[in-house]
């Protein structure tokens, strides 16, 4: 294609030359798409029935994001709360990457063709997107090179980390904003319209709050650290841009804070907020061996040198293998003088730093040395920053450096770099550049994503029996879960008809505590039913359990109890006939008790 | 291609020798746990076979014995050694080191040698015939002398290390086609080949086909000029073969037709076969592996035999289809893409799957020498060939062709962008190779010799006759141990060898023919069941202790030794004797007795 339009350019007649000047972007554009769809593809071919089978219950939560953005926009309820999990209290949205960036757009797909079909499109666009924004942004400022820009993008759009998040996290794979993010700000310091620059800035901010506030703070600090390299390496220039480029970030700010005052607040002040620290964000690291080894879902990985460390697929967040490491680490030292690498490599290095966490592992055991996050560690919001994730930021500044070496490997750096002598000598070296190129970037390419069938949900919910069964109230799962995949089910499949007590959500741990957790506050039922479940022990039952359990009914404004099939059902109907003091009915695939006389 | 008179003494520069002692540094790094009296922990058994080596080497040169056969384990037929990876390339030079420091500190020099020289030659022969560029050489010769084949076999396998004769043999050939004396380049290349199959003959083997299919792409891509070459090269090959076999023949002749000689197949050696995804995956030995990317599919590390990683495999594709004019890389193609193909054996696996389609080795390896091939050692011609891959596409990369007028800027490049190209073609080049920089040989402790041994006690049971460890083992490395630990003493009529099936069936296998005591021993270690002792039993054993020679029985602690003990007892009539850490029965007394039965 490349050398076709070189053809063009030389033979054609120049204005049909500049009129075709774009078919090669719309390749490359292709291909990405081409890609996107390959590693979605078995979720395309199930017809949005499958889930990702590396992350089933993350991607039920999405199934649920996406149903309610479409049930919000025809029933005109507020899109950034829904009422339908934790029953009574309900969930801050807003507070739980509800992805509106995506699933408001995608509302018609959602209400013709089921959620299933907008996370597949929704996921494709986001890996056929962030490719795409890269190629554009590392030709406006890496390389003139279409090829060069071609496969550095595609190992940012398609990097191993990205499409791990492909399991179940689409708004982590959309990071298509991100690098116009990143343009915007370099383009701020030169920028003739401060203002206008500013508020398109400021748009693409807010739009970003939308898809996800976690790749928002990372991109802020990249950026801050972007300016800090540019403020060293050219102190100059960058104390004559100060005023333009100050200017330029205060109305981006301004106008960001001015759109997103309501969800912002509604988020960290509306109803069910919470606050950091996340506790279980300690338990995530990256172990300094993650980076130069290859992760699962890329081609090296199937090939059989899948490294044991990458035991979430869902986190595959660094894994760029030994060459490209190597690669990287050359042209930082190589190529050092140029600011694009310069900056490159210190926010690769930076957030590796970071990645690490708290103390720096390699191969699962603690070298002692402390990570620099230690820091920062305990700092408003980032406490609640799941540190491998830093790694998502290293591959496009690896990319940009790969871009380079590539670039000067070609000789395609220097400006009106078109050969006019091409000796065959000079031919191959490019061939064999090329050779180079792929022989780093090939064992990334991704593999297509795993899927399975969830299982079916019962006819209670689908035949809508349970309308016989809830009135005003809730319904009790039993046991209730706070990492209840069946419950976004069941709403999906009931169009949100019901509550639910329990769900699959980050909520206060307490009306008076607000420390973020999972899940709704424990009731003593739902710990002793939960415990019922674990064990297939039935409980002594007291009148001291009966009166706590009639307690939480009332608490949840219960109106039935259902009991879906699982291990050790049995024992659990039992345990809930004998606090009720009433047998549960066996309705349409499931066990229900009624307790609405009870609760009145 | 330089001619130099005397063309083994090399013009050494100082670049070359700190190439060859960056070599002797990397060995050292590989081989830095072998040097003292532990045993390497992934293949303890083939590490105490080549220290037993080591020592029957020495022992045969100081007691005057023939080193090519030990009577000292399948008593008492004894065993055939040049038939056994006998390595008298490496064990004779080395009997003055045996002799003072012990056989372990040959076994870790001949594998520090083993590498580092391999390394070297691939240097030195790369430098005469691929590359003018000293850098490209000394990398694709590391690639060469330590690819994960090569450092798989430090783990046991002294005698795969030492591949330093096999680049020169290729050279030899390639330069017999124009030698202005083919009758002396002959003789040089025989004496080459003699020498080799005194260190490995399967190596040999494997080096004569790929000799076979260099020449067969030589008379395709040139064959006007090999028609007028052939003459000079078929006499010089004539002269090598016929020098090789004259100076090896008696070695030659004892393999094939003296005692305890054996033929093939092997049946065990279709076992050992490469996956399609052996090539483009890390093995464990490679720091890759050491950082997680250890492929599943290495599950025996010392047959590490492909392993060369996805980005390698990418460079080595594009290089030969870029680069096909060139002769050497498409020598260096067709050779990598053959044995690649033979080493994935009978039925092709991707990803331990049978894809269905059959592997041509189906066919090759019912025919004589190859059907006791392992297979996926195949392997191991694959990654000197990809090196002479990457010396090309390096060369190119580099600009460095020899007769190139060197490297000018492009149009629109600076001298400092220039300058640059440079230090990343050598950046990139080490991202490909990094990943297979090889780790140290893990080491474990040596299993524990009974003090019966290291003490002497056994000298007041055993005469004239053998010992009969308890069970006879086909696979012994207690064995093995014993006889190091008592210098080659007594005899013992189990081992670890290879040896004809029967006095009447050449067949190879695994130790010395079953005896029914064998078996009925073999099975009480297995089950831990003590069978019900009958006169045919005990009828079977005196035959067997005749057959033996044997003077006694010794049970050293092993699984099951109780139910051991008690059926040697019952069988024997003789409760055995604690003595020295083992279970001892004297039946010398009863061994005479018998025979002086009518």
């Amino acid at each position: 294609m490349l050398a076709w339009g070189r053809r063009v350019l030389a033979h054609g007649p120049l204005a049909r030359a500049r009129r075709r000047a774009w078919l090669p972007d719309l390749a490359a554009l292709a291909v990405y798409a081409g890609l996107a769809l390959l590693v979605n593809a078995r979720l395309w071919l199930s017809g949005g029935s499958a889930a990702t089978a590396d992350n089933t219950l993350d991607h039920a939560q999405f199934l649920f994001f996406f149903q309610h953005a479409a049930h919000s926009v025809v029933h005109l309820t507020n899109p950034l709360f829904t009422g339908e999990l934790g029953a009574p209290f309900g969930v801050n949205l807003m507070a739980n990457t509800a992805l509106l960036g995506l699933a408001v757009p995608l509302v018609p797909v959602t209400l013709t063709a089921g959620p299933g079909v907008s996370y597949a499109l929704a996921l494709t666009i986001a890996l056929a997107g962030t490719a795409t924004a890269w190629y554009v942004v590392l030709r406006r400022h890496v390389t003139r090179h279409r090829g060069v820009a071609f496969a550095a993008a595609a190992l940012a759009g398609f990097s191993p980390g990205i499409v791990g998040h492909g399991n179940g996290h689409p708004n982590l794979a959309a990071q298509f904003l991100l690098p116009l993010i990143v343009s915007a700000v370099i383009r701020l310091r030169s920028s003739t319209r401060p203002v206008r620059s500013g508020l398109l800035l400021g748009l693409m901010i807010t739009y970003q709050v939308f898809l996800n506030e976690e790749l928002l703070l990372f991109t802020g600090v990249a950026c801050a650290v972007m300016v800090v390299v540019y403020a060293i390496s050219r102190p100059r220039p960058a104390r004559a841009d100060a005023p333009r480029f100050f200017a330029g970030i205060a109305v981006a700010l301004g106008l960001a804070a001015v759109l997103l005052a309501y969800p912002i607040w509604f988020q960290f002040r509306g109803p069910q907020n919470y606050h950091g620290p996340f506790t279980w964000a300690p338990f995530y690291w990256t172990d300094l061996a993650a980076y130069p080894a290859y992760g699962t879902n890329a081609v090296a990985g199937w090939l059989g040198s899948a490294s044991a460390l990458n035991d979430d697929p869902g986190e595959t967040n660094a894994y760029l293998g030994v060459p490209l490491c190597v690669v990287a680490l050359v042209a930082a030292v190589a190529l050092w003088r140029l600011l694009a690498v310069r900056v490159a490599a210190v926010v690769a290095a930076l957030f590796v730093l970071l990645s690490f966490g708290r103390t720096i592992m390699l191969r699962r055991s603690d070298t002692g040395i402390p990570g620099p996050w230690r820091l920062v560690a305990d700092l408003p919001l980032f406490d609640s920053v799941i540190t491998p994730r830093f790694a998502l930021v290293v591959t496009p500044a690896v990319a940009v450096l790969v871009a380079a070496t590539a670039d000067r490997l070609l000789g395609s750096a220097a400006p009106d770099a078109q050969p006019t002598e091409a000796g065959p000598d000079l031919r191959l070296r490019k061939v064999l550049t090329w050779g180079l190129l792929a022989a780093v970037l090939v064992p990334l390419v991704p593999t297509p994503l795993h899927t399975s069938e969830p299982d079916p949900v019962p006819a209670f919910f689908t035949a809508g029996t349970w309308r016989q069964y809830v009135g005003t109230g809730t319904i009790v799962p039993v046991p209730p879960d706070p990492y209840s995949e069946s419950t976004l089910r069941w709403l999906v499949a009931t169009d949100l008809g019901p509550s639910f007590v329990d769900g699959y959500f980050l909520g206060p741990t307490s009306p008076s505590v607000r420390i973020a957790r999972y899940g709704p506050p424990d009731r003593p039922t739902g710990l002793l039913l939960g415990q019922v479940a674990a064990s297939g022990a039935e409980p002594e039952i007291t009148d001291g359990t009966r009166a706590l359990a009639l307690a939480d009914l009332r608490y949840w404004h219960a109106d039935a109890l259902v009991l879906a099939p699982r291990t050790n059902d049995d024992v659990l109907r039992q345990t809930v006939d004998d606090l009720l003091g009433r047998s549960g009915q066996p309705v349409d695939g499931v066990w229900v008790w009624d307790v609405r006389d009870l609760v009145q | 291609m330089t001619h130099t008179p005397g063309r083994l003494r090399l013009p050494w520069s100082a670049e070359d020798a700190a190439v060859a002692m960056l070599y002797v540094g990397l060995a050292v790094l590989v081989t830095a746990g072998l040097w003292g009296s532990a045993a390497t922990a992934d293949n303890p058994r083939d590490h105490a076979w080549f220290l037993f080596l080591f020592q029957n080497a020495a022992h045969a040169l100081t007691h005057g014995d023939n080193p090519l056969f030990t009577p000292l384990m399948g008593a008492p037929d004894g065993v055939n050694l040049m038939a056994n990876t006998g390595l008298l390339g490496l064990t004779v030079p080395l009997i003055p080191v045996t002799l003072t420091a012990g056989p372990t500190v040959s076994y870790g020099l001949s594998i520090t040698v083993g590498l580092s020289a391999t390394a070297t030659a691939w240097y030195v022969v790369l430098r005469r015939h691929v590359t003018a560029n000293q850098g490209v050489a000394a990398a694709a010769g590391a690639l060469g002398g330590f690819s994960p084949g090569i450092v798989g076999h430090a783990v046991g396998h002294p005698n795969f290390t030492a591949q330093f004769v096999l680049p020169f043999i290729v050279s030899a050939v390639i330069r017999l086609r124009s030698a202005t004396k083919p009758v002396r380049s002959g003789i040089a290349l025989g004496l080459m080949i003699a020498y080799q199959i005194l260190l490995n003959e399967e190596l040999l083997f494997f080096t004569a086909l790929a000799c076979l299919v260099m020449v067969v792409v030589f008379v395709a891509s040139r064959p006007r000029q090999a028609l007028a070459e052939a003459k000079r090269f078929l006499i010089g090959l004539g002269v090598a073969v016929g020098v090789a076999v004259v100076v090896d023949a008696y070695p030659l002749w004892f393999q094939f037709f003296g005692p305890q000689h054996y033929r093939g197949p092997f049946y065990w050696a279709p076992v050992w076969h490469l996956d399609l995804v052996s090539y483009p995956s890390y093995g464990f030995n490679a720091i890759a592996g050491w950082l997680g990317a250890a492929s599943r599919f290495n599950n025996d590390p010392d047959e590490t035999n492909a392993f060369l990683g996805a980005p390698l495999c990418i460079l080595a594709l594009v290089a030969a289809v870029t680069l096909w004019r060139v002769l050497a890389v498409r020598i260096a193609a067709v050779l990598a893409a053959v044995f690649m193909v033979l080493s994935l054996g009978d039925k092709i696996q991707l990803r331990g799957v049978d894809t269905g389609v059959p592997g041509p080795w189906r066919q090759l390896r019912r025919l004589p020498f190859f059907d006791t091939v392992i297979t996926s050692r195949l392997g191991l011609v694959v990654a000197p060939a990809v090196a002479v891959l990457l010396a090309c596409a390096c060369d190119r990369l580099l600009a460095a062709t020899p007769g190139a007028p060197g490297a000018a800027p492009e149009p629109g490049e600076t001298p400092a962008d220039l300058a640059w190209r440079r230090p990343i073609v050598w950046g990139v080049l080490a991202a490909l190779l990094l990943p297979l920089f090889p780790t140290t040989v893990k080491i474990t402790a040596a299993q524990n010799v009974p003090p019966f041994y290291t003490t002497g006690t056994w000298r007041d049971y055993v005469g004239s006759g053998t010992i009969v460890p308890i069970p006879p083992d086909p696979f012994s490395e207690p064995t093995l141990r014993a006889l190091l630990a008592t210098d080659l003493e007594p005899r013992f009529v189990d081992g670890y060898f290879i040896g004809p099936s029967a006095p009447d069936r050449p067949q190879a296998r695994y130790g010395p023919p079953d005896r029914p005591t064998t078996s009925l021993l073999r099975g009480v270690a297995t089950s831990g069941q003590v069978p019900a002792i009958t006169d045919t039993l005990r009828a079977n054993l005196m035959a067997d202790l005749r057959y033996w020679g044997a003077d006694c029985l010794v049970l050293a602690p092993t699984n099951h030794d109780d139910a051991l003990r008690r059926t040697v007892a019952d069988l024997l009539g003789q409760p055995g004797r604690p003595v020295a850490g083992v279970w001892v029965w004297d039946v010398r007394a009863l061994v005479v007795d018998q025979a002086r039965l009518p």
